[in-house]
């Protein structure tokens, strides 16, 4: 008895390279309830990766075009992607450290130019591929490969980041919280400009064992604590959250996308 | 307690699961138990002993990282 | 629709305008319709054109955050059936070189522009050379193959971009374009030909649902939106595509393939230009700016009596080696005027039995041709 929903996947692949309890599979598993319940074909879907644990969710795990890049610049490829093919559903999937590190210039640009793309970008805390090493989400003072007296630095706020570049859409999740996240996932890709999701994620091998969290449910009942509402938020979390995670839309609004305006300019020379 | 007009099955398929434990875990009706039985990637894997507390809240389909959770709602007549 | 009309006023028209725009006009003629690209000196008159002139084509000009995104919006246009070019220099042509190797790696057809100037590093920015000739062929890491072009004149800027396009397109490799600071800020005269006459080469796409990267040479492309779900990456990968980074078998048999392709195609790649080489004692080499003083000191030297040849390199990678291995085994010195510390020069020796002298000229200023003329002259002397 198998699950429908794998008709979806390229099953020779399967089962996945995950970990036992990674969240990547969660995520990949509410990408397809996502699709199936949105009836979107796959077929209209151009997935585009980078290099990393969570890159593997669309390569080669999801069925549908997929362009799997150099390590962080998925956001640009898929930029080239978008204006060629903009009826399609560009989807970014990749990390933290991908994303975040060497890719941020490419991801806050992105969310400048408002261009409609869906950006997943799933949160592991760590470089989780290469074996543990430090990123730009690392809580302060955390030991990892890179970082064995501890982090001395202070993690980005990437949803904050991303809103205040202008997004159209920004939401931060768990994979603990998948039924927010499933509603938030489609939200981002009803949104026509750029739709950011950040989903925190638990990678127990790479992350949660140098925390104490040695098994994907420690982290996952972690999130669950961790987590606020940001409606809830009072201000000085919404300041400061320490450790508190802000879950929630952060951002919402409607501006002119990037593709639509190229267009334009072309509209004024086209032969009627 | 189980709801009378809708029957639920539980399927866990037994290529995909990894025995991570979370679909146990996190079921707020307990309707999971770690099974002995040992697949062939060599994982114990769970067993849905407790169907009828079900409530159909679906976590578990939807969490497992393998897919290998899947949820049936049977009508049945009462 | 918008293009054909558009070229069509350009046609048999003359413009009295740069390389650069030239090389720009070029990519109209040839079909490109995506450019990516981000201000370099002097690159930038490229996209300035481009970002003007390109939408009248119904084409797109984007200016991304720097040229790391530009490759990467290039290589990902392609995929979505954009025919596609950006254009830099030699500090920007180093950030694009790791998108560059995805190119090869994906087969990935798509034209770089390097409109190279006086290196390393900020060198001097304004001043042409010719110092990205290795960078070109070896930039990238990793086992590959490089097409390179590298045109004289403003008119062959034009002509030779339309080529690259068309080698690019033919046989699924990433071109480079190596302009330099001098012809591609030197104002020339360019006649616009008849669209009609001009021959453009298009990628051999794929209907039917095949292994994408099948066991052939060059195989056909599959678009993104075909209905085929394919899967591409810069890992190494199988025929169909999919990751394979664990049999030693399918990297062997890919990179020799991806390899071969171009390498194995040299006869029909490569193109040079040859001047009184029926006889001669010695030869002339060079390519691009350098090219143009280097035929003038040729005339002189020969009105002096001396039997020079001189060969001109179009095509600069893969390596005009079959030419040279062919030459008069009498043959006594090659000379290779050329704008860096001699890097054409390292490779005719490795063809040629006898001395191979570098005529290197750096600092920004093109060879004059008593320079060239004098230090033939007094090595011929010796």
């Amino acid at each position: 008895m198998q699950n429908e929903l794998l008709k979806y996947l390229r099953k020779e692949t399967l089962p996945t390279a995950f970990c036992a309890g990674c969240g990547c599979g969660t995520i990949l598993n509410v990408f397809c309830h996502v699709i199936d319940e949105m009836n979107i074909d796959p077929n209209d879907i151009i997935t585009v990766t980078g290099i990393g644990c969570s890159s593997w969710i669309p390569s080669p795990y999801f069925s549908a075009d997929t362009l799997h890049t150099t390590h962080g610049r998925a956001i640009a490829f898929a930029t080239g992607v978008k204006v060629m093919k903009p009826d399609k559903h560009i989807i970014v999937i990749a990390g933290d450290g991908d994303l975040s590190g060497i890719g941020g210039n490419h991801l806050i640009h992105a969310a400048r130019r408002n261009i409609g793309l869906t950006v997943f970008l799933v949160n592991n805390y760590i470089y989780g591929m290469t074996g543990g090493q430090v990123s730009p989400t690392t809580p302060s003072s955390v030991k990892t490969a890179t970082t064995p007296y501890g982090n001395i630095e202070t993690p980005f706020r990437i949803s904050e980041l991303v809103s205040a570049a202008g997004a159209a859409y920004v939401a931060r999740w768990t994979t603990y919280h998948i039924f927010h996240l499933r509603k938030a996932m489609k939200e981002a890709i009803n949104t026509k400009g750029f739709s950011f999701v950040e989903i925190c994620s638990q990678c127990p091998t790479s992350y949660g064992k140098r925390v104490g969290q040695r098994d994907g449910i420690d982290q996952l009942k972690d999130f669950r604590n961790k987590s606020v509402n940001i409606r809830n938020a009072t201000d000085e979390q919404k300041f400061d959250p320490g450790n508190a995670i802000l879950v929630g839309k952060l951002a919402e609004r409607s501006r002119p996308e990037f593709v639509d305006s190229l267009i334009k300019i072309n509209e004024q020379f086209e032969i009627n | 307690m189980a709801k009378q007009n809708k029957k639920i099955e539980i399927l866990i398929d037994e290529s995909l699961c990894k025995g991570c434990d979370i679909c146990i875990e996190l079921c707020k009706e307990s309707v999971f138990i770690k099974s002995d039985k040992i697949n062939t990637l060599g994982y114990y894997i769970p067993i849905p002993v407790n169907i009828l507390n079900c409530t159909g809240c679906i976590i578990c389909e939807l969490i497992c990282p393998e897919m290998a959770v899947v949820l049936k709602k049977i009508e049945t007549e009462n | 629709m918008e293009r054909q009309k558009y070229l069509n006023s350009l046609k048999n028209q003359t413009r009295f305008i740069q390389g650069d725009e030239a090389a720009a006009y070029g990519a109209l003629y040839a079909g490109c319709n995506f450019f990516a690209g981000y201000p370099i000196t002097p690159a930038s008159e490229v996209a300035e054109l481009i970002s003007r002139e390109l939408p009248k084509c119904g084409g797109y000009y984007i200016q991304m955050e720097d040229e790391i995104a530009s490759i990467g919006a290039v290589i990902g246009s392609v995929w979505a059936g954009g025919k596609s070019m950006t254009a830099t220099s030699g500090p920007g042509f180093s950030l694009m070189q790791e998108n560059i190797g995805y190119a090869c790696m994906t087969e990935t057809p798509c034209v770089i522009v390097n409109v190279q100037r006086s290196g390393p590093s900020t060198g001097q920015a304004t001043k042409g050379a010719q110092g990205d000739v290795m960078q070109a062929r070896w930039g990238t890491h990793g086992d590959h193959e490089m097409i390179a072009l590298s045109p004289w004149s403003v008119q062959e800027s034009f002509d030779l971009i339309i080529e690259a396009f068309n080698l690019s397109e033919k046989y699924r490799h990433p071109v480079i374009f190596l302009l330099d600071g001098e012809v591609g800020h030197n104002r020339e005269k360019l006649l616009f030909p008849d669209p009609d006459s001009v021959e453009i080469v298009n990628r051999n796409l794929s209907d039917e649902k095949v292994d994408v990267f099948v066991g052939e040479r060059i195989p056909p492309m599959i678009e993104f939106g075909s209905g085929h779900k394919i899967h591409v990456t810069g890992s190494t990968h199988k025929n169909n595509g999919m990751r394979d980074v664990e049999t030693m078998n399918t990297h062997d048999v890919l990179i020799r393939r991806l390899d071969d392709k171009i390498s194995g195609n040299r006869q029909d790649i490569v193109k040079y230009e040859e001047y009184f080489t029926d006889d001669m004692d010695y030869l002339a080499v060079s390519f691009g700016a350098s090219a143009r003083p280097t035929l003038g000191a040729v005339h002189k030297l020969r009105e002096q009596g001396i039997k020079i040849g001189f060969i001109r390199l179009i095509t600069i990678w893969p390596f005009a080696q079959d030419v040279f291995k062919r030459l008069n085994p009498n043959l006594k010195k090659v000379f290779v005027p050329e704008m860096n510390l001699g890097q054409i020069s390292r490779e005719v020796e490795r063809f040629v039995h006898c001395d191979v002298i570098p005529v290197s000229k750096i600092g920004g200023v093109a060879h004059s041709i008593s320079e060239i003329y004098e230090q033939i002259e007094n090595h011929i002397k010796l």
